[in-house]
């Protein structure tokens, strides 16, 4: 950053614009080639440096530098917008075609209590009613038919926990090998 | 039986090279969103979010409505079968998308490095996205879905420590009854979607992230 000084500025009044720049924890140095003096600022911050354009010798600062880190705005593509479009369309007209095609029944109601028919009453037992499980849990019987709940349990949680650990492992995995 | 790069005798060898090689093309930049799965993800929970307010509207959560308001959204509100329809299949599509996201992120090994976080979330979205789903589907309240609720908290009831208290608390009770089906209509339409739904945003920021950190990485 640069501070540019009025046209005729004195070595004194260059002094303390120097000082006053201090004062404010901005590290300066004078350059006084031209008949506009300037001063580079080497530290400090920018907020800092703008209240220095009160000072009746200072006309101007210069930014020398952006951010360190520019961060790209995102362009927008005329033909992903069009490939998105057509996915989610896609998507949406199978769902449809499903949902006519092969539309979800609903069964019989359990049947309720004499006299607790009411919303919110109890409801009497299925019993001898045909479990029917989806097809992403149809599996589970199997495994705690084979062995007992808290062995399925514990399998579960296990595995959860393996998958949840894997990038860890994997790393030290890694790194086994690289040290080796 | 093949070996681990896919090289293999046979047909079967042939076709497990060939699957091998098409998991390991790189995707280029464009094309990455169309042939990844979080995105359709997403949009199938956004629909699952809309579907489900329209439900909503005439279901009804008690023992003695249930199956009968599912009935009547099925057969006489216009539409109703359209609205029912998508939403239980999304659902389906959900789970299988779920299913497939850690699959398809183990045979590429796309767990490493920047991609950890989205492997966890998703690792993690896994059994949220079934409870939401099976909770779903033993909302219609019928014989079948409570015969079902009976049978699963029975199952439940026998983990040892900590079943028996998972059983009570969603069955709300010693028998499953009214207060089953309420909790279960709570966990389906407030608990669940909101902790899927965070985790989804969590996973949408890692992304962004990642783009503008220049790492790029499959969602």
């Amino acid at each position: 950053m640069i501070i540019v000084l009025k046209r005729g500025t004195e070595p004194d009044q260059i002094a303390e614009v120097l000082r006053e720049a201090q004062r404010r924890g901005l590290q300066c140095r004078a350059l006084v080639a031209a008949d506009k003096p300037v001063l580079h600022v080497l530290s400090g911050n920018t907020r800092r440096a703008r209240k220095l354009l009160k000072l009746e010798r200072v006309q101007a600062l210069v930014a020398t530098s952006g951010p360190r880190v520019r961060v790209e705005g995102r362009r927008f593509f005329p033909y992903h917008f069009l490939n998105w479009s057509s996915a989610a369309l896609m998507l949406i007209a199978t769902l449809v075609l499903l949902a006519g095609q092969f539309p979800p029944g609903v069964g019989e109601a359990p049947g309720t209590l004499a006299g607790q028919a009411a919303p919110g009453a109890d409801v009497a037992g299925s019993a001898g009613a045909p479990i029917v499980l989806p097809w992403y849990v149809a599996w589970l019987p199997g495994i705690l038919g084979s062995g007992s709940p808290g062995a399925a349990a514990l399998l579960f949680a296990g595995l959860l926990l393996l998958l949840l650990a894997l990038p860890t492992l994997d790393r030290r995995l890694i790194r086994g090998k690289g040290g080796a | 039986m093949s070996s681990s790069d896919g090289r293999g005798s046979g047909q079967g060898g042939e076709f497990l090279a060939t699957l091998w090689s098409l998991l390991r093309t790189p995707i280029p930049p464009g094309r990455r969103g169309f042939l990844a799965l979080g995105w359709p993800l997403l949009l199938l929970f956004l629909l699952q979010v809309a579907s489900g307010i329209l439900l909503s509207f005439y279901y009804q959560p008690s023992p003695g409505e249930a199956a009968e308001s599912t009935r009547r959204i099925l057969r006489d509100v216009d539409g109703g079968w359209l609205v029912f329809g998508v939403h239980h299949w999304s659902g389906q599509a959900m789970v299988a998308l779920s299913l497939l996201q850690p699959l398809r992120v183990l045979l590429t090994r796309a767990w490493r490095g920047a991609a950890a976080g989205s492997w966890t979330l998703g690792v993690l979205l896994l059994p949220l996205v079934v409870l939401l789903a099976y909770s779903g589907s033993l909302l219609k309240w019928d014989v079948g879905a409570h015969a079902t609720v009976v049978a699963a908290l029975s199952a439940v009831g026998e983990i040892p420590w900590i079943g028996p208290s998972v059983a009570y608390m969603v069955r709300g009770g010693e028998e499953v009854s009214a207060t089953t089906l309420s909790r279960l209509h709570s966990a389906h339409t407030q608990f669940l979607p909101w902790f899927v739904f965070v985790l989804v945003t969590f996973n949408l920021v890692i992304l962004a992230r990642r783009r503008r950190l220049g790492r790029g990485g499959s969602r």
